[in-house]
């Protein structure tokens, strides 16, 4: 009787400590009142089937235990706040260690130690040794608590705000070692592999060590892959914003017949550090950009938000592009602590007149395509980087573009691209291409030399981000009197076609 | 990428060997600066240095500025016409000590 009452207890104390470590992992409901109240009911009946099952020699093992688990899943669904899935997976964990401890480490103790003490006289099951049994329990379920909550309760936690509560994935993998190990436990017993016998401990060393190692697989690689979802989510919506940013509204200014622009940009990544930009200065200057930060992903992407404001920001009317970028290079210089740098090539179009100013700030060349003509490069005046050391000095240059003329700028993700065979696309491919569509629109212009890019890259993996910019410049164009085109002359007046 | 070293003195000449391009800049980059902090010179050998691509001009302006801030003299000998090229387009070739 006694000894029931004692091994009853003993078993009892596995599900009571599984209950704590749900208790200080999970978030209460009630109040701590509440909680005692239904904890000590839910004790007192554990402890009364328990006590029945051995009592009645009634597979006391599997109705003990497993009874006292269930048990255990039930009170904390019940008392605490999260999700069903959560609190499964807590309440399960907390029985399986509680299990495995048991058998692990107070069955083991206890066949090493007990004979030693004496205490052991006709079995393993006698009054003497059942009470060293609970102490060794309760040492050892002591340590494990506050082991847990002291290093693996915070990861706990992590692991489930990374999954957002849904541990759903967890349940399968621990249902079957919770059951699992009663079958082993079961197979064990019925085979006389108690405590004392020479293959306890192996066998559950053994047990144990899968355990673990699957828990940690487990516990590891879903926490990974809800990181990289989140991560994967977030880096979509930088996509899109920073999409969002370039202007991409086309054709760009539809009621402007002075010219027509057109640009793209790839990201070699989910966002990339390659941007332009155009936009009108005033009613007759059309300013555009291109410019290449040093590096790709989100620290490149940033950069390029402060060096794209700072160039809109300050490209003001009558300012010589030379100062804007010496102002520019200065503010990007301060505010770069990652050493990045941006080449960047800036013109400003005057539409009434044709002349283009530019500045260059270490930039790849332009193309040219004068009328009728071809595209050829054309090589402005060097500058170095901006971000790239503090009051360096920019050079405005200037060149004349006649009606029908275009400009091509790209940045180095088109001259760079490699194939499989490590072998860049470069300069004079570019010509080629842009070289057989000199006749077409900018709008056409851009998709030809990507395709072309693409052909050349075929399945190797985007190392940078393509950027390219056209635009074609179409001349002023005066109103008419009664709705004819008019053109001027060298005098200077308008007369009628 | 792999970095040879050879003291001269009281300063190294670097001989570089390979591409310093995106996937090579972080080791380049790991290799170099220390050098500014041990030697009171550096010489960069080119020769052997195929590719620079902008992560690599970012680890040679890095470099460069800290030479500067020391006060240690740096220059690049035996570079390849094709990297010149992208020297002279960035404007590093103003920028750089180039023999």
């Amino acid at each position: 009787m006694i000894t029931v009452a004692l091994w009853s207890f003993a078993v009892f104390l596995a599900s009571a400590f599984a209950a704590v470590l749900a208790g200080i992992t999970l978030a209460p409901k009630y109040k701590g009142t509440v909680r005692a109240a239904v904890w000590t009911a839910a004790a007192v009946l554990a402890y009364g089937i328990a006590f029945i099952s051995y009592w009645v020699n009634l597979y006391n093992d599997a109705v003990g235990i497993l009874g006292l688990s269930v048990m255990v899943c039930i009170v904390s669904q019940i008392l605490y706040k999260g999700t069903w899935s959560e609190k499964l997976v807590i309440a399960l964990m907390g029985c399986l260690i509680g299990n495995v401890s048991t058998f692990m480490l107070c069955g083991t103790t206890d066949s090493l130690l007990a004979p030693k003490l004496g205490l052991i006289r006709e079995g393993p099951y006698d009054t003497p040794n059942i009470v060293f049994f609970i102490a060794i329990k309760l040492v050892v379920y002591v340590l494990i608590t506050v082991l847990y909550a002291r290093f693996l309760k915070k990861y706990v936690h992590t692991t489930i705000e990374s999954v957002e509560g849904n541990m759903i994935l967890f349940i399968p993998a621990l249902l079957v070692s919770v059951l699992g190990f009663y079958v082993i436990n079961l197979f064990s017993n019925s085979n006389g592999i108690t405590p004392a016998h020479k293959w306890f401990f192996p066998l559950y060393i053994t047990v144990c060590i899968i355990f673990l190692v699957e828990f940690w697989m487990i516990f590891y690689s879903i926490n990974q892959s809800a990181v990289a979802m989140k991560n994967a989510a977030e880096l979509n919506v930088a996509t899109n914003i920073q999409q969002s940013m370039l202007p991409c509204i086309f054709p760009a200014f539809p009621e402007r017949e002075e010219f027509d622009i057109y640009a793209d940009m790839n990201p070699a990544k989910e966002v990339g550090g390659d941007f332009y930009d155009f936009f009108m200065v005033d009613e007759s200057h059309l300013a555009m950009v291109i410019a290449d930060v040093s590096g790709k992903g989100v620290p490149a992407a940033l950069f390029m938000v402060i060096g794209k404001t700072l160039i809109k920001d300050h490209t003001q009317p009558g300012q010589d592009l030379g100062q804007v970028f010496s102002r520019v290079n200065n503010l990007l210089c301060e505010a770069n602590s990652e050493g990045m740098f941006i080449t960047a090539f800036e013109g400003v179009l005057d539409l009434n007149t044709g002349e283009l100013k530019f500045v260059n700030a270490g930039h790849e060349m332009p193309f040219i395509c004068r009328k009728g003509e071809r595209f050829e490069s054309y090589k402005p005046m060097p500058g170095f980087v901006l971000a790239g050391m503090e009051d360096m000095r920019y050079r405005a240059g200037s060149l004349m573009l006649e009606p029908g003329d275009k400009l091509f700028q790209y940045t180095d993700g088109v001259t760079e691209a490699t194939n499989g065979k490590n072998e860049l696309y470069g300069m004079e491919r570019l010509r080629d291409i842009l070289g057989e569509n000199s006749r077409k629109a900018p709008s056409e212009i851009l998709p030809a030399v990507k395709q072309d890019i693409d052909k050349f890259v075929g399945s190797a993996p985007q190392f940078d981000d393509i950027t390219m910019i056209c635009m074609e410049y179409r001349g002023r164009k005066l109103a008419a009197l009664d709705g004819m085109p008019l053109e001027m002359n060298e005098t200077g007046r308008g007369i009628q076609k | 990428m792999t970095v040879k070293l050879m003291k001269q003195g009281e300063g190294a000449v670097l001989f570089l060997e390979g591409r310093i391009d995106t996937m090579t800049a972080p080791e380049a980059q790991e290799a170099l600066l220390p050098m500014a902090d041990e030697y009171e010179s550096l010489i960069l050998d080119f020769d052997k240095v195929s590719f620079v691509s902008s992560a690599g001009l970012r680890v040679l302006l890095m470099l460069q500025k800290k030479c500067n801030s020391r006060g240690i003299e740096m220059k690049l000998i035996h570079v390849k016409q094709s990297i010149m090229e992208v020297f002279d387009m960035t404007g590093f070739s103003g920028m750089l000590h180039i023999e």
